[in-house]
């Protein structure tokens, strides 16, 4: 038994050899050496690939827990990625590639790419968004999606994107915590050959909002109130006029949300210079990619792996990258590997659960198609549980004879890949990997204090890299807090983690009442603040529990107001209602009428409790429950 | 014409109205014109005119005073003149007096009206002919030039020659004057000193005009000119203006251009190109691939260049391009349904790879033709590239070709599988093809694939290839076959191998086109044409470029939709042809668009075309060749000055000279037959059903030339096109380019008949604007006095009018088939034809 678990710890899945002869990174072990030795001079290198209209002073000013990057520089992330490729000859190569579930193809060069975002940044500017004011974008995953952000921040805006899938209190809330000027909001997204609305919910989101909203119609030219306006009537109407404004290195680029523990959403907070330097290095050292590649990363804008691989790193690197809107098993099972075959398919970044969901769809699937080209195939959003990893070399990337598969952890707070397995070590089942270029990362206790090898703890960054958040937006106390947690100013990852002798983190799951729902970050009090906003609803606690597909689905219980009693169709118009405001993905799969729920002395409702019962586990220390 | 009258019409009606009191009884038509001396005719005429306006009436025993009293005649000579007219015509006349106080108006009519206007003339006074009078002699200064009538003259331009035209005759018509459904004519009146004193018109609703046109001018005419103080006008004059004949002007390209150039030395570069071939054309062609290097890059003998070297098209079009522009947009294409698609290299190169497997399943092997009957777009591209990496020739014949001449073209090629579509668009319809295709290959045994327009079901058959690797083949090894489009005759094929024509055609694109890395190229030629093949499809993907193909009519639906794609796209060079640009220019002024430069080529760009393109689109390159030399010969590259309506002088690797029939040089100045003593590397590998250019060691290219003493060309027309007037000697483009300087012609073709002496010129024109059916005589008058400045003294050339002009497919007017008819003659093979609308195609 003990020879067996220790050959399954000893399991190393290697890239083939051609692959990490060519890799773009080859000394891993020095490069990580001196991103730690010499940070100053390891990032203020990379940086001079781009643009600086002023060139920087000094690369890092470290005070932790502020930490600030190429000072005094002066420059614009979207002028990097659009006019720098235009001038260097790229202006006739493919830099977004668009498909829609039907196989409908829309391809925009960075020539085009540049003259719609001019455009639009014209028409921006003309409606009063200048350099620091935040525009809101509820977009589903498309051209003009990107357009609107690029066009955002090419004029030092700063763009907010909520994932079109949220529901109407969570746009709300973000709209108002961000300040929005402007609101760039689609009709309709399409999923399974369906249209999904998202009108009636933009409607209702600002209703009484003194907002202007640009609307990307796809299903009919509504009639528009004053102040609205179309979005492709504003794009052709309006001529390429504006320039990129170019702003500070510690600019905010953009805000994205992301769900915490307490309730309220945090506006995480990115800056044109040091975000724009440290998502690129990781796009061409990480996942490797040249210039020739097709890059996938088959994410949303709405997340941060859309906002650093679908939209800047690409862009910023000059690559083709391609974006497809639609579930990944429709119209079949085949879809995703129908595109990597068509397009050739160099990357692709994916997340575990769609790796579960072509398990479960079986590997006669990916059989049918040519994925000749696919060559790494990275996986990051939540633990890769290790059969799944397996199942993805052995039947993706050809069992390692082609390719490599890269399993990494970061979060939205991160801006692009943290720890992870480069191509040029060998993957573990069940690890994510090592700490990457410009990382120190450790697992401590509650006291900061180290633990030793194969021991969980908390997941803790020692230091800042440039693409790491600058603040929490309208709440710089929220990101203090995130060096606070843990005793030794060091940055809290709210996960639980533990290391292996030889570097490789496990990330094990979050230690806070955050759930991870096929990826997303989905705070379990969002969950309960929607419940109870039911009529019939009293009282509500959520917790996650384990789900083939998604790593966690939500499972509700509910106190019912009296006079209310339980029934199916209740429990339906339940679920709808969770679905209406928050959106799909946070939507319980299961509610469960109860008397009344555990909660502590203090009130605090006791999910470990619940949790413990559902698993069937030992709900550990009981003492604060009140009987 | 009397000089001076016995009497005037209007002591003559006084006299009869006196008459008339005596006789109180009643007074016959006879009694009258014995008492004026004058016929029976006029004594009715005048008599009428006294009964109609009351003062006479007509009873049972002749003629009687009326009960009207007899108006006091105003006694200004000027005035009488006015009732003159109006007592010759019976018309509503009019009189514009100028005064001190501006411009009075004077109206004598049958019921008396005052002119619709008021007192005065309006502000927009050219579109009245009394107006034109005045501007013509000074009266006025220059009004506003806003449209009234359809028919106002509103470009500065053509009103001036209309004025000019009114000082030389002395009277000016309008066709529908200001709006109010009348045609007016009208004539100046002068004072003793010559002084203007005020014009004279008359007008009558406008549907009569044509019927009274004669009758009024004469009268108006001899009216306006036996006033007693009036002096005659100079009577038209035919004397050539100072400037006679062809005027050079000598235009710089914009310093941004000429300093950007990619060719800078031109000079240096042609001494280099003749002397030293090897290290000319040699260091460009070592930039492609070559699977064997070749022996010697020219051979003066056999005329062969990269002997002995091993290459392929496709490959250097696009494997050469991969990895590193895998994901460069090679093409654009939009369909005749508007759809835009754009290709990268890597899916043209795949997917052609693997069409060109399935090709080889169907038993096509290096060196066997097959023929396209396809339109413009993704399907042929790939078809072309696929037959290419094989070794294949490809025969692209123009989709519209009919039955008979489709049939004609597979059998004389042997043509080992045809590959059609079943319908092109063209002015937004789909055509269908099917039914031409199955009457033509019936009863042959050639094997039709089909690509079924509107599905993806040929690119899916393509994408089941298995990819073949490009075959390399001997640099001469044939490439395609394309038949001339036969302007003047049988068509013949014209056969172009795979290495002088890669070299040529590219070095052309950067050099001459002066195509940069990262731009896009557009040619409006349909990839059928050998500019298609050279400059649509080939050179723009030997240089790694961006090529933008389009299946329907540039101009479909309007010209705005053609700058608008331009702009979109963002087309930076553009290859069209003079058709194209004089088609925008009828249409006026263009919208802006990003073009950088515009090529043309086809027939000869005429100096007024060229000046508007310059100043309408962008800096033109003129450039002239045929589809034999598979790229330009002679042109103007951006490294020197352009002299307009000359084409220019011979690129790089070209000899040309102007000989008389003989094959002697003639000196410069002197018009004579355009010969080539070398040409450059996209020269023709062979020649089938033709008679071979080549003759005594010189390349006869069919074409009239004169060269001025700085090598500039000028491009006369054919030689078997030449008009022989009396002595003269004259280009059918000579002549063209001479009406187009007339600004209300949008076309013209002409062409010589036999007359008296020798030849005669008919002229063909297509006026900008419709011209109504009344004032073409006037129009075809003016146009004649403009040739006859342009062309010196020869017999008045003879102009026609038409709504279009005859073209081939390819955009060349065929002018034999306009002399045909002319004659009554048999038009001859007609195969060639463009469907009746004036679209352009380069070839």
């Amino acid at each position: 038994m003990a020879v067996e678990k220790l050959l399954k710890a000893e399991e190393r899945l290697w890239a083939p050899e051609a692959l990490r002869r060519a890799a773009n990174l080859k000394g891993f072990a020095a490069e990580y050496r001196r991103s730690l030795e010499d940070p100053e001079g390891f990032w203020g290198e990379w940086a001079k690939r781009f643009y600086w209209e002023t060139p920087f002073q000094k690369v890092l000013e470290w005070d932790l827990p502020e930490h600030r990057w190429f000072l005094e520089g002066t420059t614009n992330a979207v002028y990097n990625a659009l006019e720098r490729n235009v001038e260097r000859g790229l202006r006739n190569k493919v830099a977004l590639l668009y498909l829609s579930e039907d196989g409908q193809e829309q391809k925009l060069t960075y020539g085009e790419l540049l003259d719609r975002v001019r455009r639009l940044a014209t028409a921006l500017k003309r409606l009063g968004v200048g350099k620091g004011d935040r525009v809101v974008i509820y977009m589903p995953l498309t051209l003009e999606g990107v357009m609107a952000m690029l066009a955002t921040a090419y004029l030092g805006a700063i763009h907010s994107v909520v994932y079109a899938g949220l529901g109407v209190a969570a746009l709300r809330e973000r709209i108002l915590d961000a300040g929005a000027k402007l609101l760039i909001a689609g009709d309709v997204s399409h999923r399974r050959g369906k249209g999904v609305d998202l009108r009636s919910i933009v409607e209702e989101a600002i209703r009484d909002l003194p907002l202007k909203v640009i609307w990307f119609q796809r299903a009919y030219r509504a009639e528009l109130p004053e102040g609205h306006h179309d979005f492709q009537e504003l794009l052709w109407n309006t001529p390429p006029e504006a320039r990129a404004e170019m702003v500070e290195a510690e600019h905010p680029l953009f805000i994205l949300y992301t769900s915490g523990s307490t309730g309220k959403p945090k506006g995480v907070v990115h800056v044109h210079g040091g975000y724009m330097v440290g998502t690129t290095y990781h796009l061409r050292t990480f996942f490797d990619v040249k210039d020739e590649d097709v890059f996938w990363a088959s994410s949303d804008i709405g997340w941060i792996v859309g906002h650093s691989y679908i939209v800047y790193a690409p862009l910023l690197e000059g690559i083709t990258s391609v974006l497809r809107e639609g579930a990944p098993d429709y119209p079949d099972p085949g879809a995703f590997w129908q595109v990597v075959e068509r397009y050739r398919v160099n990357v692709m970044f994916t997340a575990p659960t769609a790796v579960r969901l072509f398990m479960k769809y079986g590997p006669e699937w990916p059989k049918r198609y040519d994925l000749s080209s696919l060559r790494l195939l990275a996986v990051a959003g939540e633990p890769l549980n290790p059969e799944a990893l397996r199942w993805a070399y052995a039947h993706l990337v050809d069992g390692g004879k082609r390719g490599f598969v890269a399993d990494n952890w970061w979060q939205t707070e991160l801006g692009g890949p943290t720890l992870g397995t480069p191509l040029t070590l060998p993957a573990k089942p069940g690890f994510a990997g090592v700490a990457l270029p410009g990382v120190e990362a450790a697992v401590v206790d509650e006291e900061g204090k180290p633990v030793p090898p194969g021991q969980g703890g908390l997941l803790v960054l020692k230091r800042p890299f440039p693409h790491m958040m600058r603040t929490v937006w309208g709440n710089h106390e929220r990101y203090l807090q995130y060096w606070r947690e843990v005793p030794g100013g060091v940055y809290a990852a709210g996960d639980v983690a533990s290391q292996d002798e030889e570097g490789y983190f496990s990330v094990l799951g979050r230690a806070d009442d955050v759930l991870n729902v096929a990826g997303h970050r989905i705070g379990t009090a969002d969950v309960e603040s929607a419940l109870v906003s039911h009529p019939a609803v009293a009282e509500a606690a959520v917790i996650g529990v384990p789900d083939p597909l998604k790593g966690e689905a939500i499972k509700a219980f509910v106190v019912l107001r009296s006079g209310q009693s339980p029934s199916e169709a209740l429990k339906e118009g339940i679920i709808q209602h969770v679905r209406r405001e928050l959106g799909p993905i946070a939507t319980p799969s299961e509610v469960v009428f109860l008397e009344k729920l555990p909660k502590t002395r203090s009130g605090k409702i006791l999910r470990r409790l619940l949790k413990a019962r559902e698993l069937g586990k030992d709900p550990g220390d009981l003492s604060t429950l009140e009987e | 014409m009397a000089k001076k009258r016995s009497l005037s019409t209007v002591q003559a009606a006084l006299r009869i109205l006196a008459y008339l009191a005596e006789h109180p009884e009643g007074v016959e038509v006879k009694e009258v014109a014995r008492l004026l001396g004058k016929s029976l005719s006029t004594a009715y005429a005048l008599l009428n005119s006294l009964v109609e306006e009351g003062f006479a009436v007509k009873g049972e025993r002749g003629y009687r005073l009326g009960s009207a009293k007899p108006v006091p005649l105003e006694t200004t000579p000027l005035e009488e003149a006015l009732e003159e007219l109006y007592l010759r015509t019976r018309e509503r006349c009019y009189l514009a007096l100028l005064t001190p106080q501006g411009v009075r108006l004077k109206t004598r009519g049958r019921q008396g009206q005052p002119h619709p206007l008021g007192e005065t003339l309006p502000e927009e006074a050219h579109a009245l002919a009394l107006g034109k009078v005045l501007l013509a002699f000074g009266a006025l200064p220059l009004p506003p030039l806003r449209p009234r009538t359809p028919y106002t003259l509103t470009d500065p331009l053509a009103l001036e020659e209309e004025l000019k035209r009114v000082r030389e005759s002395g009277l000016a018509a309008e066709m529908e004057e200001y709006a109010l459904g009348l045609s007016a004519l009208a004539a100046p009146l002068f004072g003793p000193g010559g002084e203007l004193l005020g014009a004279l018109g008359v007008v009558v609703p406008a549907r009569r005009f044509p019927f009274a046109f004669s009758r009024l001018a004469r009268a108006l005419s001899e009216v306006a000119q036996v006033s007693p103080y009036l002096k005659p006008p100079e009577p038209p004059s035919l004397a050539l203006p100072p400037e006679a004949g062809f005027r050079v002007e000598v235009m710089e390209p914009p310093d941004e251009l000429k300093e950007k150039a990619n060719l800078q030395d031109l000079a240096a570069a042609y001494r280099e190109a003749l002397e030293d071939p090897e290290a000319f054309f040699g260091a460009f062609a070592r930039e492609f691939f070559w699977e064997r290097p070749w022996e010697k890059a020219y051979d003066p003998e056999s005329r062969r260049w990269f002997q002995g070297g091993l290459t392929n098209a496709a490959l250097n079009a696009l494997d050469r391009h991969l990895p590193e522009k895998a994901q460069q947009v090679a093409l654009l294409t939009l369909d005749g349904e508007g759809r835009l698609e754009k290709w990268t290299y890597r899916e043209l190169q795949e997917l052609s790879a693997r069409l060109a497997g399935l090709l080889w399943g169907l038993g096509v092997r290096p060196g066997d033709r097959v023929a396209l009957y396809t339109p413009t777009g993704a399907e042929a591209t790939l078809t072309l590239l696929a037959l290419a990496r094989i070794g294949a020739v490809h025969m692209a014949l123009p989709v519209g070709l009919g039955p008979e001449a489709l049939r004609d073209r597979l059998l004389q090629s042997q043509a080992r599988l045809l590959l059609a579509a079943d319908g092109y668009y063209r002015r937004g319809q789909l055509i269908p093809l099917r039914p031409v295709v199955e009457a033509a290959v019936a009863g042959l045994d050639l094997p039709v694939l089909w690509h079924v327009r509107g599905t993806t079901e040929f690119l899916e058959r393509a994408s089941e290839g298995r990819p073949v690797d490009p075959v390399p083949v001997p640099a001469h090894h044939p490439l395609f076959l394309l038949h001339t489009s036969g302007s003047t005759g049988r068509p013949k094929g014209v056969v172009h191998g795979h290495g002088g024509y890669m070299v040529g055609v590219a070095w052309a694109l950067r050099y001459l086109f002066d195509l940069k890395p990262g731009e896009v190229f557009h040619t409006t030629a349909d990839l059928f044409w050998v500019v298609g093949h050279s400059f649509g499809l080939y050179a723009p993907l030997f240089l790694g470029g961006t090529s933008l193909l389009v299946e329907d009519r540039p101009d479909h639906p309007s010209p705005a939709a053609f700058y608008e794609r331009l702009a979109r796209l963002k087309v930076d060079v553009l290859l069209t042809s003079p058709t194209l640009l004089r088609t925008l220019r009828r249409h006026g002024e263009a919208r802006p668009t990003g073009l950088r430069l515009v090529g043309s080529v086809g027939e000869a760009l005429a100096p007024e075309v060229w000046r508007w393109t310059r100043e309408n689109l962008a800096w033109p390159l003129d450039n002239w060749w045929q589809t034999e030399l598979g790229a330009p010969a002679l042109a103007t590259p951006l490294a020197l000055p352009a002299k307009p309506g000359y084409v220019g002088v011979p690129l790089p690797g070209v000899e040309a000279r102007v000989v008389d029939e003989g094959g002697q040089v003639l000196p410069p100045g002197a018009k004579g037959h355009l010969v080539l003593l070398r040409a450059g590397p996209a020269h023709m590998v062979d020649l089938l059903g033709g008679e071979n250019p080549w003759r005594g060691g010189l390349y006869w290219t069919g074409d009239l030339a004169v060269m001025d003493e700085e090598g500039y060309f000028r491009i006369l027309g054919r030689s078997e096109e030449v008009i022989k007037v009396g002595e003269a000697r004259l280009g059918t483009a000579e002549v063209e380019a001479a009406a187009l300087t007339h600004p209300q012609v949008a076309e013209a073709a002409a062409v010589g008949v036999p007359g008296e002496e020798g030849e005669e010129i008919v002229v063909f024109v297509v006026p900008k604007q419709a011209v109504p059916e009344e004032l073409k005589p006037l129009l075809a008058e003016k146009l004649k006095a403009h040739l006859l400045r342009h062309l010196g003294p020869v017999t008045p050339p003879r102009v026609l009018f038409a709504e279009s002009l005859p073209r081939t497919r390819s955009g060349k007017i065929l002018r034999r088939l306009l002399k045909a008819e002319l004659l009554g003659l048999d038009p001859g093979d007609t195969s060639g034809l463009e469907e009746s609308d004036g679209g352009g195609k380069a070839s």
